[in-house]
């Protein structure tokens, strides 16, 4: 086991850092830099400037690999590099904004699990009835509308019906207001919930039907045991497995939402930054998002993969 | 020198001479331009919405937040707010509410696009030009700076002002003005300074000592010497700047020793960073912003705000299609024409524009007294070019060797948003009767802006974009959409050596050089005025940029704000704020 873990952490850097250079190679495919949009964004007349002068100054003339190694000699020594434009540095900026995304994305993962587990395993058990009926429609429904939409039916009918139910427009700290953070957070966290949670109870579901139908569940109902030991100390563990898979392998759609909806409903968070970085080429905030993004999945899988080998003793490392 | 000595008294007499009292007032369009001014008018939600007209509001009040959302293209988020290093309008949006310029612009009741009219803002008032080229200003003697660390309320004196603009005349990127026009800048007293230009600028006033897109700035020189630039930026606004968290909101407080005191009236400005219409719009309707841009494409949901006064006008936006002259089809001027002819503006702007503030525009956009309306009897023979004509668009298209019209690509960018999509494809329809195949390419942001924007455009395409929002003066748009010499000018081929770049481009163009630099050197006003006029009637027939047609833009405000005032700027803080209050009733 401890050999196991140990490779699969092993490959974790490797990992980062390819994607950092797959990711820093693809932005230099990406036509336009941040030279353009300084120049196109200036308001009064000016003869001076040149593109290639600004590349210089920024140091954007250099081979991508040289660039890409320079950013992560100094990401070795906790710095990130600086804006283009402005002088902020990312570090900073990822110090802001990643408690706001990993709290979204925890608050959705959390409501999502709550909605789909229970749900799912309802379903199951009480297979083609009407519960399982109305929980089956609404997983499709959870999974066929895409978040951008819901937000935006949500600001309609909050704003219509029940305007105290709009967000702030200003987003707190959840440290500094807890009350105005999660008026704030709430809303995109059940959209962004939503999401997952459809496949999440398609697939508990799924499972525990096929669990429910095991030789060892017969036995343990034929032992007279009631159902909800059954369910919850027999089948439901077992059920469970390629759920957590299926959770580890979500965390993209999570971050991947959090992009709209930080956008849609004005959080401050590392969406938004990687958004904001890629429309205005801030190359260095791009790659600096993509890594704290790709840790935390490759992070994640890896959590996921040791609780799969704990919660099935034959995976092991092959 | 005589008629240099006349011209700004001849100044005053014809701006104030033309000022046009308008049933509807001017707005900026959503992120892009800010017009002009408003009053108290009232509608009920889901009544037809009505342009305001300016009423008195009563006794004004002291107290509340104005709560608006700052939208700029792409982000209303700054990159910095460092101002004077910074080219982008993003960044002077935020500075003109903490900094002083020393002359600003009047804010008006009317919808005029009029920036002639000026007052002072750091200066007691509007300056005499005792030869034409030398400006001699006298301080406010009740400005100071904020009154927090390290000025700590000291008064703002001419060494202060020199400092600040020969700082800027070195490190700005927004210099190019400054440097071709300013000779020097000497403090001569406590608080007066002189500024000499090199040769008579007509502009003066409002690209340089008004400017708010681009300074300079009066920043105090502690401010720069300890780097508080970016986090504490320090000035004589009528706003001291209290906090910003990039990407949400920037905040300030109420000056209370601002020159203007008792205002401003409110106590506090917080500028939202969002730009989601569905946003703006529910949070309009629960009350939770006083006042917003509107798209003029969600022109009828206005109603969905309770009581709310809507200002409605012009947009100042110059927008057009632009082209590369050294590929085909556009380096044939035939085929500009043809273009120009084959749109159906007005059918255009009767369709979409729900508004219906919006007028044609010409390369001048709508600015008053400037403007030259294309269809009006003043614009001569040329006014054929921005006739809708499609018999003679197929005839100059076949004269230029496509009898069978030509398919094409428009290229620009989504960013623009609905209303310009919509109008583009609109006008491009328009033009299939005359035998121009259009299709359109709305493109990523950077990567429009990387090519396209910068004139490089394949034959059988052409770029179509809102090209510069809130200019103050005809000369602005001359000098940095078209000019060859502009580092961002709109067409291709490009180059910084004039005689290389081709003949049939404004580089070529000497007659029209001529005229730009006639119209920036002319002080009697009403001669600068009728060259400008000539101007867009040489342009008409040069057509390098083709104009399309203008649309209105919308302000919304709530029934509480009292005396809204909108200047017709990308930074109208001085200009609109401090005079308006709000009052609950």
């Amino acid at each position: 086991m401890r050999q196991y873990i140990l490779r699969r952490a092993l490959l974790i850097v490797p990992t980062i850092l390819g994607v950092t250079l797959l990711i820093s190679a693809i932005l230099q495919l990406l036509p336009g830099n941040v030279a353009d949009i300084i120049l196109a964004e200036s308001a009064t007349f000016n003869d001076e400037l040149t593109k290639e002068q600004i590349e210089d100054d920024l140091g954007l003339n250099k081979f991508f690999l040289v660039q890409w190694g320079q950013w992560l000699g100094g990401v070795a020594q906790g710095d990130f590099g600086e804006y283009f434009r402005g002088g902020k540095t990312v570090t900073s900026e990822l110090k802001a904004r990643t408690p706001v995304t990993l709290q979204l994305t925890g608050m959705a993962l959390v409501l999502s699990l709550l909605i789909a587990l229970p749900i799912g395993v309802l379903s199951a058990v009480r297979q083609d009835s009407p519960v399982d009926y109305v929980a089956r429609s609404s997983a499709i429904f959870m999974l066929a509308l895409p978040g951008f939409f819901l937000a935006t039916i949500f600001f309609i009918l909050a704003g219509q019906r029940a305007s105290f139910l709009l967000p702030p427009l200003i987003y707190e700290n959840l440290w500094d207001d807890p009350w105005s953070n999660l008026r704030h957070m709430w809303a995109p966290a059940v959209i962004l919930a939503f999401a997952l949670a459809g496949g999440v109870m398609r697939l508990t579901r799924g499972q525990m039907l096929e669990v429910l139908r095991q030789d060892y569940v017969r036995t343990a109902q034929a032992k007279g045991l009631r159902e909800r030991t059954v369910i919850m100390r027999h089948a439901l563990k077992n059920a469970f497995i390629p759920v957590i898979t299926l959770i580890g392998t979500q965390i993209p759609i999570l971050i991947s939402g959090s992009v709209v909806l930080e956008t849609i409903f004005v959080l401050p968070g590392l969406g938004r930054m990687l958004l904001e970085g890629l429309t205005q080429r801030e190359y260095l905030a791009v790659l600096a998002v993509n890594l704290v993004i790709a840790s935390f999945i490759v992070v994640t899988n890896f959590v996921v993969d040791i609780l799969y080998s704990y919660l099935d003793p034959r995976i092991r490392y092959a | 020198m005589a008629s240099e000595s006349r011209y700004w008294k001849r100044f005053w007499q014809t701006r104030l001479g033309r000022r046009r009292l308008l049933q509807t007032t001017a707005l900026g369009a959503a992120g892009l331009a800010v017009a002009a001014a408003c009053g108290d008018g009232e509608d009920g939600p889901g009544e037809t919405p009505a342009a305001a007209t300016a009423t008195p509001s009563g006794e004004p009040k002291s107290g509340g937040t104005f709560r608006f959302p700052m939208v700029g293209l792409s982000s209303g988020n700054p990159p910095s707010l460092a101002a004077n290093t910074q080219l982008t309008y993003l960044a002077q949006y935020p500075a003109a509410y903490h900094y002083s310029r020393l002359l600003k612009f009047v804010p008006d009741t009317t919808a005029n696009l009029d920036f002639t009219q000026v007052e002072g803002d750091a200066a007691e008032s509007v300056p005499e030009a005792v030869d034409g080229v030398t400006f001699n200003f006298t301080l406010r003697d009740n400005l100071n700076f904020h009154n927090i660390s390290p000025v700590d309320g000291r008064p703002v004196t001419a060494e202060d002002v020199v400092l600040s603009f020969e700082r800027f005349a070195e490190e700005s990127p927004n210099r190019g003005n400054w440097l071709r026009a300013v000779e020097k800048i000497e403090a001569t007293g406590e608080k007066t300074l002189t500024i000499t230009l090199k040769q008579p600028f007509a502009p003066a006033f409002s690209v340089l000592f008004a400017n708010s897109d681009g300074g300079p700035w009066i920043i105090p020189k502690e401010v720069v010497d300890q780097e508080l630039l970016e986090t504490q930026p320090i000035g004589s606004g009528p706003f001291i700047f209290e906090r910003w968290d990039p990407g949400v909101v920037i905040k300030w407080r109420k000056n209370p020793d601002w020159y203007g005191a008792p205002k401003p009236y409110i106590d506090e400005v917080e500028a939202s960073l969002v730009n989601d219409p569905e946003v703006i719009i529910q949070n309009m309707a629960a009350g939770n912003l006083e006042a917003t841009g509107w798209s003029s494409a969600l022109f009828e949901r206005v109603g969905e705000v309770p009581g709310a006064t809507v200002l409605i006008g012009p947009e100042l936006v110059f927008g057009a299609a632009y082209f590369n002259f050294a590929v085909p089809p556009f380096n044939d001027k035939r085929v500009r024409q043809a273009l120009s002819m084959a749109w159906d503006r007005l059918g255009v702007q009767e369709a979409l524009d729900k508004a219906g503030a919006a007028g044609p525009l010409t390369h001048v956009t709508q600015f008053e007294p400037f403007y030259l309306d294309p269809f009006g009897p003043d614009f001569g023979p040329n006014s054929k070019y921005y006739e809708r004509d499609v018999d003679e668009a197929k005839r100059l298209l076949g004269e230029a060797g496509y009898p069978n019209g030509i398919d094409l690509v428009g290229r620009s960018s989504i960013v623009y948003g609905s209303v310009f999509g919509d109008r583009t494809e609109a006008l491009g329809l328009s033009a299939r009767d005359a035998g121009f195949r259009m299709s359109f390419d709305f493109g990523e942001y950077s990567g429009y802006i990387s090519t396209t924007f910068f004139g490089e455009i394949a034959e059988n395409e052409l770029g179509i974009a809102p090209l510069m929002g809130a200019p103050h003066d005809p000369h602005n748009i001359f000098f940095t959409i078209f000019h060859p010499t502009s580092s961002r000018h709109n067409w291709g081929p490009r180059g910084t050596d004039l005689a290389e770049l081709p003949d049939n481009s404004p580089a070529g163009d000497q007659t029209l050089l001529a005229l730009w630099d006639a119209q920036a050197a002319e002080l009697d006003f009403e001669a600068r005025v009728e060259i400008v006029k000539e101007i867009q009637r040489n342009m008409a027939e040069s057509m390098y940029l083709v104009p399309w047609t203008g649309y209105s833009g919308v302000i919304i405000h709530q029934p509480w704000v009292k005396n809204f005032q909108w200047a017709r700027d990308y930074a109208p803080a001085v200009e609109n704020l401090p005079h308006l209050w709000i009052d609950r009733g």
